[in-house]
């Protein structure tokens, strides 16, 4: 799984390509802790071609620590993949899921 | 912004309708039909009389089944996906979220409403042409907002225009299927249509002596017994059985029906085995399934296989198992730390319930360690995976809780000895654990389940 980081509007915007499965959740784990990721962040899941519950669980922890943060976390752009996964486990309750990173950054 | 396209954005919210949710549990208020079609599709008619080219459902709570109905639109010739928001946004929230889908070109919001009365002849793209931006159509039953570019002012001749009729209690529901099984002509209704006031869905068998008056409405797979009448003003739904000599009048049967012989129902819905007074709202459950019941689908093949490689998982479970338990459980009772608890599952459920038997143990002491290490307090409940009771993995519901949040997802399938959440090191509540058994009841398969259970045995998080 690629890690790209990026800025917009001052914040700092994640976008993940390939697979959030078992295998590759350590990867972006250690990303996540290996540097200062304090502050709003959004995550652009476009070219996240699977996700699977390890994947998810990743994404409810990051959530959880922003939110006690007082930090915002949005997601972006999911493909009609990923958005499936979020529905059948009701995960979508637990995000600011938006279409458009822009507009998430509050272009 | 390009200016050519015209996209509708219908917006569902778990609160609105609620008195439709408290009704028909079993599906989402726009799937409930009115007319032998469900409500969603008279807003994807709608959206398509007015030009849109494309459709988005954006809603706070899940909509798998309507999903799973409407898919792509591409058996209506039209676009549609779908977007997630969340009970606390606010209309200017909403379009932020889904900003690059209005962005297109001029964007319909229907937000509230479950049904737009339209007429079928009219061409509601000069209505939607003429209209300027803001608040097109509004009422107590929802409203509909045109955002995007404005006005064309040379609009020549008369302009039709959608209504939103009030519907907000069973009774208005009930008098708006009257009214528009009166007015088919101004609806596309599903079934075939010889005569005015006469719609015959497929596989209808009409046996010798019965009666059918019109208007009526009779969906596909119906069979009408001897020495029946049917109507006038009755809307029979799909899957239905009216048995010999009963009288169907002026009422509603949804899907999955079965009404008995002899009986009269007249002024009423019927849904299964629940009786509606539309003008008070009151309920009837009738409990005699020989009277009134719906039929249940029965279990498929794979659903046989993974119960037979379950059982048969349980049963080698309970051979390894059965020395370890022979010996721990009888020094667990000496030293007070074998708990059972019974609980009903599915709680609040009205459909046939199950009691289920949890034991607890406390990591207390050596004994108490190596029994949870070895799953001693499963083996009871393994006997009942061997009769089908319970499945060897699944969703297990929480010890410690009544699951008052439990979804429809797993309430369809038994619960199980050992939870997929069990398998996955993450979850931190019961809403997490739910996470996980439903991805994993979507995508496991017989063979991942056994898998997934040797995952669970050895994680050190259930040990």
């Amino acid at each position: 799984m690629n890690i790209a980081e990026s800025t917009i509007n001052g914040i700092k915007v994640l976008s993940l390509e390939g697979v959030l499965n078992a295998a590759s959740s350590p990867k972006f784990k250690a990303y996540l802790e290996t540097a200062d990721h304090s502050g709003p962040m959004i995550i652009n899941l476009e070219q996240v071609e699977f996700i699977d519950s390890s994947g998810l669980g990743l994404l409810v922890r990051l959530a959880r620590q922003k939110k006690s943060a007082n930090e915002a976390l949005k997601l972006a752009k999911m493909n009609d993949r990923v958005k499936r996964v979020f529905e059948i486990t009701q995960a979508h309750s637990l995000f600011d899921i938006y279409d458009d990173i822009q507009a998430a950054a509050g272009n | 912004m390009n200016t050519g396209s015209v996209q509708t954005l219908i917006v569902l919210r778990e609160e609105e309708h609620a008195w439709l949710q408290d009704l028909f549990r079993s599906r989402h208020p726009m799937m409930v039909t009115l007319c032998n079609k469900p409500f969603i599709e008279y807003l994807i008619d709608f959206a398509i009389l007015s030009g849109s080219e494309a459709l988005r459902i954006a809603s706070d709570s899940p909509i798998t089944d309507l999903e799973n109905y409407c898919g792509n639109g591409s058996r209506w010739g039209i676009t549609i996906d779908y977007a997630h928001i969340l009970p606390e946004d606010d209309r200017e929230r909403l379009l932020e979220k889904n900003r690059q889908f209005c962005s297109r070109g001029k964007t319909m919001l229907i937000e509230k409403t479950l049904f737009v009365a339209y007429d079928k002849k009219n061409d509601y793209r000069l209505w939607l042409r003429a209209c300027p931006e803001g608040v097109a159509v509004s009422g107590t039953s929802g409203s509909i907002t045109i955002l995007g570019n404005k006005q064309e002012n040379s609009i020549p001749g008369p302009i039709p225009e959608p209504s939103l009729p009030m519907l907000l209690t069973i009774g208005e529901y009930y008098r708006l299927a009257d009214d528009t099984l009166k007015n088919a002509d101004r609806y596309i209704l599903p079934g075939y249509s010889s005569e005015p006031d006469c719609f015959l869905g497929r596989n209808v068998v009409i046996q010798k002596g019965a009666e059918i008056r019109k208007p009526v409405m009779i969906g596909n797979n119906v069979q009408i017994s001897a020495g029946s009448i049917i109507g006038p003003g009755a809307i029979i739904g799909s899957n239905v059985i009216i048995d010999r000599e009963s009288v169907v009048s002026g009422s509603i049967l949804m899907d999955n029906t079965f009404i008995g012989e002899q009986l009269e129902v007249k002024g009423r819905i019927a849904d299964g085995s629940l009786l509606i007074d539309p003008e008070s709202g009151a309920t009837l459950q009738m409990e005699d399934p020989h009277l009134m019941s719906a039929i249940q689908p029965g279990a498929s093949t794979k659903q046989i296989i993974r119960r037979i490689i379950h059982a048969l998982a349980a049963l080698a479970l309970l051979i390894v198992l059965a020395l370890p338990f022979l010996i721990l459980r009888p020094l667990l009772g000496l030293r007070r730390n074998w708990h059972t608890k019974k609980r009903l599952f599915p709680p609040g459920a009205t459909a046939k319930k199950l009691t289920i038997e949890q034991v607890v143990i406390r990591p207390e002491g050596a004994y108490g360690r190596l029994a949870i290490a070895l799953s001693i307090d499963r083996y009871p409940s393994l006997f009942k995976v061997l009769g089908g009771k319970l499945r060897l993995i699944g969703h297990r519901p929480a010890v410690s809780s009544d699951t008052s949040t439990i979804s429809s997802g797993c309430i369809a399938m038994n619960p199980a000895v050992f939870g997929y959440a069990e398998t996955e090191e993450w979850p931190e509540n019961e809403r997490d654990e739910l996470m996980v058994d439903h991805y994993h009841l979507l995508h496991s398969g017989s063979l991942n389940d056994i898998g997934l259970l040797l995952k669970a045995l050895l994680n050190k998080k259930h040990m």
